[in-house]
């Protein structure tokens, strides 16, 4: 990579209790850049999140953004430097309406803003969550507990948003939801892109992924165990799942 | 139908005190899971400041300001010290802090005020009570239920109205989600005990006028009533305090109303069965565990 890292993850070593879940993991992610994270259930890509996010201090090694060592920034002032999380099972407040998820969401920015400029922040962020997601508009006043997976997903994207991040990670967006729900939330996800906004999606199935992301790396018990181009890794697909036990866009289509 | 009335006015008046009591402590319930046992004791020093303030001759309203002002400092100073850096710990340590809390307060309130009984003058208008129709209107009840009107329309419109609110509520629902949205727990914890201090520095004042007396181990009863009143209406949100508050003064004056003269000075027990019976058929409390605030 030519351009200096957007964010960088160096020798990672991170875990709970005793248990080392993340063994030295490194990774990079260039201005405007897309990553995926891969590997089957357990590999260490949610703790690998948590690490980035803030919700889990690492024993060793550092985490930069934007050239700035974040490693022991706390989670509630990485949202307002520009990193958002929308974890796995996308976290929503269920006992609040859509319009007050996505409120929330821009909670990060207002340390460093006057109420005007707040205000006007608020106005931009909802028009472009509406802009993405139209059926959310006309939902806005319903609790968030009374979407469909789709939506709720949708929500959490777009609830990530309203702190203007410039890097986006999402844990397995798609978990749970049906192909076609998962190929709108792509869709979404495509146009971020466009916007410049970097992304680093975690996945388990691969195919959809790689098509998206421009690099992908594979974790497996912790350590990561392959990085390269998402075209090459294309073509290796067939490898990937026999070796890592990566399961393609067959097994969503039975959910 | 007069009698009637009355003892739905008086039930209102006694629960408003209890729903009062029990929001202070469910709010701060909602987003740190503390059992707080020291919260009766923010209500005791709130009132021995009054009781410190009227002697020196300071008006009535000034006093009130005083209390809730002097309350709120100390509920923010006793949760940014005691309690916030047990945040993460397990319920159970948060539950012995709180004991430790209350001692401390107790203590320093007999090293203070001594252990006799203080009365806490207050002004004659307080006593006095309107005649309607045959139903009596203490001013002190009218004031309890406008009070309680007043702090329930407040705490709703900072809970759904303002970004502190939503804030709180996040915090409540999920804590480790809105610490990714960037709500700080440190604000949201400071927030919530001022507000809460807010509450028992008003009912603090409110409960030892009616009393008449307040001493440093007068900080039970009103603890008590609080936690009755929050299980019996659902832990964790505002409005099962409320109901829960309201619940326990309608059984108290049904109780004191029905019950025959020598078996009434049991009535705090009968209360603890009833309120027991009512669990074993709704076990999470007549509104329910909800994670609503």
């Amino acid at each position: 990579m030519t351009a200096p890292a957007l964010l960088a993850v160096t020798d990672l070593v991170a875990g709970y209790g005793g248990n080392r879940v993340l063994k030295e993991i490194s990774l990079e992610v260039s201005p405007g850049g897309a990553i995926a994270v891969l590997g089957a259930n357990g590999a260490g890509k949610s703790t690998l999140m948590k690490c980035i996010s803030g919700l889990l201090k690492p024993w060793q090694g550092s985490i930069t953004f934007e050239g700035r060592d974040i490693t022991g920034v706390p989670a509630e002032r990485r949202a307002g430097l520009g990193v958002v999380l929308v974890p796995e099972g996308r976290g929503l407040f269920t006992t609040m309406t859509i319009e007050e998820n996505l409120l929330v969401g821009a909670t990060g920015l207002r340390r460093r803003m006057r109420s005007g400029q707040m205000r006007q922040l608020l106005a931009e962020g909802l028009d472009r969550a509406y802009d993405l997601f139209p059926v959310l508009k006309d939902r806005r006043n319903d609790l968030a507990a009374k979407l469909s997976g789709g939506q709720q997903q949708m929500v959490a994207i777009a609830r990530a948003l309203m702190a203007h991040p410039k890097l986006l990670l999402l844990d397995e967006p798609c978990l749970g939801l049906a192909p076609k729900v998962g190929n709108e939330v792509y869709r979404a996800l495509r146009i971020l892109r466009e916007q410049g906004m970097s992304l680093v999606v975690v996945e388990e199935s691969t195919r959809r992924a790689l098509a998206f992301v421009d690099r992908a790396c594979v974790l497996k018990l912790g350590s990561k165990v392959l990085e390269d181009d998402a075209q090459n890794l294309t073509r290796d697909e067939a490898l990937l799942e026999a070796y890592f036990g990566l399961t393609s866009e067959a097994k969503d289509m039975t959910l | 139908m007069i009698l009637a009335l009355q003892r739905v006015l008086d039930a209102l008046s006694v629960g408003s005190t209890y729903a009062l009591l029990a929001l202070g402590l469910t709010l701060v319930y909602s987003v740190m899971n503390l059992i707080n046992f020291a919260y009766g004791m923010m209500l005791v020093w709130s009132a021995f400041i009054a009781v410190v303030m009227v002697n020196a001759n300071v008006p009535a309203p000034v006093v009130v300001v005083g209390c809730i002002v002097f309350s709120a400092l100390l509920s923010v100073g006793v949760g940014r010290l005691a309690f916030q850096p047990f945040l993460t710990a397990p319920p159970v340590t948060l539950l012995i802090t709180s004991f430790g809390v209350e001692l401390v307060l107790q203590y320093a309130a007999i090293f203070v005020f001594g252990e006799n009984p203080r009365i806490l003058q207050v002004p004659p208008v307080f006593n006095e009570v309107f005649h309607v129709g045959g139903v009596r209107l203490p001013i002190s009840e009218l004031t309890t239920i406008v009070v309680a009107l007043v702090v329930f329309a407040l705490l709703y419109l900072i809970l759904n109205r303002t970004s502190f609110g939503l804030q709180i509520r996040a915090a409540a629902e999920l804590p480790d989600m809105a610490r990714l949205m960037g709500v700080s727990p440190g604000v949201v914890l400071t927030t919530v005990f001022a507000i809460s201090g807010v509450i028992a520095g008003l009912v603090g004042v409110l409960w030892f006028a009616q009393v008449g007396a307040v001493t440093p181990r007068s900080d039970i009863d009103p603890t008590f009533k609080a936690f009755i009143a929050i299980v019996l209406g659902g832990l964790g949100n505002t409005r099962g305090a409320i109901v829960g508050g309201l619940a326990l003064g309608a059984i108290e004056v049904f109780l004191s109303a029905v019950l025959p003269p020598n078996v009434i000075g049991y009535s705090e027990g009968i209360v603890f069965a009833i309120v027991i019976a009512i669990l074993l058929f709704r076990p999470s409390g007549l509104v329910g565990v909800s994670a609503r605030l």
